[in-house]
């Protein structure tokens, strides 16, 4: 697997296709702009929401027991699931008593963290992704790049062609009218004849037992509406105490992720129809151990906007599969090394750390600093290449010992003014594309010593 | 007032201008400066590696160069952001300023002698801008103000403008410049490029780091726009 | 039960935090002129909007707007979600509309069956103009107490931006939307 840099390094290969992902999701940041501004209580709305989350983290096992109790009097069944395994375990065992060979679902980075559908497929289960997005990658045997936008690192023209690979779409066409149509003839048969439908939760309320879930498509409408079974998979951190939260919460979602003033359907799941049987399965998957971090502990805030990548200028030109996780950008940098450190150590450094992420985030998540915090962790933990110890500890040598810092960078000038080669090479990663600083004669210091 | 110089390690060894115009902006504007011998480096570039552990000996020798002084102003925002989130010494934290925030709120200046008859571009570093809030952020719902650009208001000649994307990073990133080299030289590339269509004579800025990467990418592109740091302008006679 | 118990016993183990909730939101402004807001919201999000002085009134524009589809309300359909495929246009009541983003509340006790709003091609709604409230804030001072088995704010009509980011209405759900101002 490649690291976030040497991924990224192949993205940016494609100059002209960088551009494009790069300007597409800036526009994206620009319309979150502009209708955040329309609000004069936008940064009070962030103080609120963080300030509901900060209190749900700290008060969260009385919520879930709270939301437990509600859902199960409304006629839901609650399971929990303290891992990915056993939540996949869960959602399978329910599918196989109600016989179901294939199943609809939409949109939930639940699912993509826990690798449900590899999981269903193994056990002959055929999952279809409902979201136009997620079915375009599905097709491709790909992987969401983006938590809102999954195949926001193809364009017209490959959907084109996996269209007409799997829809028979003509050759050529990619006209994203035209595809969108082909793939709402092509979902609705499925939405018509599957017996079990899964959902992602936006957010679950405590006081009520219900649950929301929020789309611009309706896909998890109509499977959650015409499937027997309703299976709706959710984060323990997805909690929110009281129902007036929503309000909070929904005007803040939209408006980060994509712009929008409110999405298109933002459904509210009380009780299951008449007939229906309605599941939900409450994960922890490492959840907890973040709830136990200091440090960590408010990154799970996230009400996956993905604001922060929008936003991130390292995100858009490195495009979400550089960070080799269900969730990427800032955010999933900061949830990836909870998951594993050794396998995610790269991604709290493929940052420059400019903090424009804390600032777009809704929850008011400190992402920056929990980057660099995480970056203390890691190497904490032994986790750093060996060149790096070492050249950490000279640098730290160096600048603990003013004589030695001098006549280091006496020395550094010298080799720059007579010797350029020795640090002007396919070596320096810095002079690939740049050109290295000029060396002047003298340092500041010496030049003060000389004025008086 | 007693107020002493900080000269960040790199700006010591490769932009002397850059100290050089520091000191006597501040003398020109009445300020006794020390400039103490032995100071090398605010320990950022360790920390950010994440290597904080490692910054005790430069934290001790900081702490011995600058302890006894009111007021410890540097050229550069992610220096100072650094010192004032993770130096050990709370006198240390509170003591170090920027030169921008020191000059437009402890010397609260309101005229200077300077002149600079060019059309800039001002780069709005990211740790002056979002760390030490310098100006007011894109993506926040507050008034726009800027620090840096009202003391270019006292500037007789000079014409600023902003790139499009006015805040968006320039890829320099401390480490990062090399160990996520293609991704910070395309943004670096990007940055330059939104500041060249704006026909500007030069990049400003307040953080020379910033400035050394986009100078790299341009001296490769060979153009002829230079960089400079804020001070070289509001020293410029 | 014992994954359940983990969890629990894993957030019990944690230092008790005294944090507080900070109450209720108030919105800072409210709006002078709801049902022009709500009106210049719906068109930001792809809805049409009809004024009319009474629900008899909206006949002729609907069969303006749609000349050649059969219509149905709510009292028209049965109570099963596969035959709603069949419905072009259906007519159904929101119980009130939002200015901010013009969302409307639409519940089980308004609906023909929880699917009709999504699966049916064409989606009409009848709203009352003094039922218009400011901010989902006051939607939910509103909804305080009515716990719909199911119920949604819909805003617009259906729309995904999943290729290139090119708006296309009418991904799963209704492929317009018109809202009938009462």
């Amino acid at each position: 697997m490649l690291n976030h840099a040497e991924a990224s390094e192949k993205f940016i290969e494609d100059a002209e296709r960088t551009t494009w992902h790069d300007e597409t999701l800036w526009f994206v940041r620009s319309k979150r702009d502009k209708v955040s501004k329309l609000l004069p209580e936008w940064e009070a709305l962030r103080e609120q929401a963080s300030q509901i989350k900060d209190h749900t983290l700290a008060n969260l096992g009385q919520y879930l027991e709270e939301f437990e109790a509600n859902a199960q009097k409304n006629g839901i069944i609650v399971h929990w699931a303290k891992d990915a395994q056993e939540h996949n375990e869960i959602v399978h065992s329910i599918i196989s008593k109600h016989g179901g060979k294939a199943l609809v679902k939409s949109k939930s980075m639940l699912t993509e963290e826990c690798h449900l559908n590899d999981f269903l497929t193994k056990k002959g289960v055929e999952v279809v992704d409902t979201d136009l997005g997620e079915r375009i990658v599905q097709f491709r045997n790909e992987v969401p790049s983006h938590i809102v936008l999954p195949a926001i690192h193809l364009k017209k023209e490959d959907v084109g062609e996996t269209f007409h690979e799997f829809l028979g779409t003509p050759k050529g066409n990619k006209d994203p009218q035209f595809l969108t149509e082909a793939a709402r003839q092509h979902l609705r048969g499925f939405f018509l004849g599957a017996n079990v439908a899964i959902t992602g939760v936006n957010f679950a309320v405590a006081e009520t037992g219900e649950f929301v879930v929020c789309t611009n498509e309706g896909n998890a409408d109509m499977g959650a509406h015409l499937a027997k079974v309703h299976i709706a998979c959710m984060g323990i951190e997805k909690m929110i105490p009281k129902r007036k939260d929503l309000g909070v919460f929904l005007r803040l979602l939209a408006r980060s992720a994509t712009g929008q003033l409110i999405t298109t359907y933002s459904s509210h799941f009380a009780k299951p129809r008449e007939g229906q049987e309605m599941h939900i399965v409450l994960v922890d998957n490492g959840r907890t151990r973040q709830l136990a971090r200091d440090e960590f502990r408010n990154s799970l805030k996230c009400i996956r906007c993905a604001a922060c990548f929008n936003t991130c200028p390292v995100y858009r030109r490195s495009g979400g599969h550089s960070y080799h996780q269900p969730v990427a950008g800032p955010i999933g940098s900061i949830l990836a090394p909870n998951f594993d450190k050794s396998a995610n150590v790269d991604l709290p450094f493929a940052s420059t750390l400019c903090g424009s992420c804390s600032n777009v985030c809704p929850v008011k998540i400190n992402i920056h600093e929990q980057l660099w915090f995480w970056r203390q962790d890691l190497m904490k933990d032994g986790l750093a290449p060996l060149g790096k110890s070492l050249s950490m500890k000279g640098m730290a040598f160096v600048f603990s010992n003013p004589t030695i810092f001098k006549m280091a960078g006496y020395m550094g000038r010298l080799v720059m003014r007579f010797a350029p080669f020795i640090v002007n090479n396919s070596l320096n990663p810095w002079f690939k594309q740049r050109e290295m600083p000029d060396a002047p004669k003298e340092s500041f210091q010496s030049w003060y010593k000389n004025r008086k | 007032m007693r107020v002493a110089l900080f000269v960040p390690c790199y700006v010591d060894q490769f932009y002397p201008q850059v100290a050089i115009a520091t000191l006597e902006l501040l003398e020109k504007l009445g300020v006794e400066v020390h400039v103490p011998s032995n100071q090398t480096c605010c320990g950022q570039p360790m920390a950010n590696s994440g290597f904080a552990s490692s910054t005790e000996g430069c934290d001790t020798n900081f702490s011995k160069n600058f302890d006894g002084f009111d007021y410890i102003v540097g050229p550069s925002g992610s220096c100072i952001l650094h010192l004032k989130e993770h130096h050990p010494s709370e006198k240390i934290r509170k003591s170090v300023f920027e030169i921008c925030e020191f000059l437009v709120d402890v010397l609260k200046v309101k005229s200077l002698s300077a002149n600079f008859p060019h059309k800039i571009g001002l780069h709005q570093s990211c740790h002056g801008q979002r760390g030490l809030h310098l100006s007011s952020m894109t993506e926040l719902n507050e008034k726009p103000f800027s620090k840096l650009a009202s003391l270019l208001d006292l500037v007789k000649g000079v014409e600023y403008v902003y790139p499009e994307r006015a805040d968006e990073c320039c890829g320099f990133g401390g480490t990062f410049c090399v160990t996520e080299e293609a991704v910070s030289v395309r943004m670096g590339q990007d940055r330059v490029e939104s500041h060249l269509k704006n026909e500007i004579e030069f990049i400003v800025g307040g953080d020379t780091s910033c400035l050394m990467h986009m100078e790299g990418i341009l001296k490769r592109q060979g153009s002829k726009v230079q960089v400079k740091h804020i001070v070289e302008i509001l020293n410029h006679a | 039960m014992s994954s359940r118990s983990d969890i629990f016993g894993a957030i019990k183990a944690l230092e008790k935090r005294e944090i507080s909730h900070p109450g209720d939101f108030k919105s800072y402004s409210a709006t002078k002129d709801p049902v022009g807001d709500f009106k210049n919201s719906l068109s930001i999000v792809g809805a049409m909007c009809i004024e009319v002085e009474n629900k008899k009134k909206a006949e002729t524009r609907l069969s303006e707007i749609y000349p050649d589809l059969q219509r149905y309300t709510s009292q028209d359909v049965v109570a099963n979600g596969l035959d709603l495929e069949a419905v072009d246009v259906l007519e159904i009541d929101g119980m009130f509309g939002v200015a901010e983003n013009g969302a409307i509340w639409l519940s089980d006790q308004f609906l023909p069956n929880r699917v009709a709003p999504f699966i049916c091609q064409h989606l009409v709604i009848y709203v009352a103009k003094s039922e218009i409230v400011a901010t989902l804030h006051e939607a939910y001072e509103r909804l305080d107490g009515n716990y719909a088995d199911f119920g949604l704010f819909l805003s617009g009509p259906s729309k995904t931006a999943d290729i290139e980011q090119s708006l296309v209405i009418g991904a799963h759900g209704a492929r317009s939307l018109t809202i009938i101002l009462v």
